[in-house]
């Protein structure tokens, strides 16, 4: 899948996944998580907005780069979800731990 | 009464970015013959089904799917997904519950049971994996 990453300065990242984020392609969102924590970015936006789908995999995906980027001292937020995505959000109850911001700045800018 | 849309999907031999990227599409074929399915019951079925096809290709002998494949039916109350896998059923909780929020992994069958009626039964030689969603009204 492709992955664009925009790097803001002061320590964020946001990173763009385009199209299905599942089994197959979950790992290399992990990857492209866990690089940008090493390079100094412990706050991680994902923009989901193209991303069309999402299954347990690929939460789980998150769920690891939250974990890494909690454990840098900073934090992994999304923005811009789609139907099926919160669908798989709510039913897992992960909006509570993965709050689903309008914007891509709401996430940025969120404390 | 016949249904409104049918589809046979064969996947043996395929691994799991072709499975998946079959039934997606397969899945678009559905809705575009069916016409009236609601948002709400295409998510849930798109969603079950890939979670039940990418556990048939990770748990099979070799990372490719063995057995017939998906076949498809929307009828006026419900949209039906049969998988069918060479080998007898796993041992699996069907009624599992959703593990922690640190968890990173588990929760693919607990979103299935979620979203449809699911039943996994011994067919032959084989298992069939029944997904049903009753239709939104």
């Amino acid at each position: 899948m492709e992955i664009g990453t925009d790097v803001r300065g002061g320590g964020v990242a946001v990173l763009r996944p385009q199209g299905r984020l599942t089994m197959v392609t979950a790992g290399e969102l992990k990857a492209e998580v866990d690089r940008a924590v090493d390079d100094g970015n412990a706050v991680v936006v994902v923009d989901l907005e193209e991303t069309a789908f999402m299954d347990s995999s690929g939460l789980g995906a998150l769920v690891g780069g939250l974990r890494r980027a909690r454990a840098a001292g900073g934090d992994l937020r999304i923005a811009r979800v789609g139907g099926q995505v919160l669908t798989v959000l709510r039913l897992t109850t992960m909006d509570r731990v993965l709050t689903p911001f309008a914007t891509v700045e709401d996430a940025v800018g969120a404390a | 009464m016949p249904p409104d849309a049918e589809l046979h999907l064969p996947l043996e031999g395929e691994d799991a970015a072709t499975v998946l990227d079959r039934v997606h599409h397969a899945l678009e074929e559905l809705w575009r013959t069916a016409g009236d399915v609601d948002e709400i019951d295409r998510i849930a079925v798109e969603t079950a089904l890939v979670e039940v096809a990418g556990n048939v290709v990770r748990h099979g002998p070799d990372g490719t799917w063995h057995g017939d494949g998906v076949h498809l039916t929307v009828r006026p109350d419900a949209v039906v997904a049969v998988a069918r896998q060479a080998g007898p059923p796993p041992m699996l909780d069907l009624v599992p519950t959703m593990p922690s929020a640190e968890a990173e992994s588990g929760r693919g069958l607990a979103i299935v049971a979620a979203l449809v009626d699911v039943t996994c039964t011994a067919e032959g030689h084989g298992t069939r994996w029944t997904l049903t969603r009753r239709r939104t009204v």
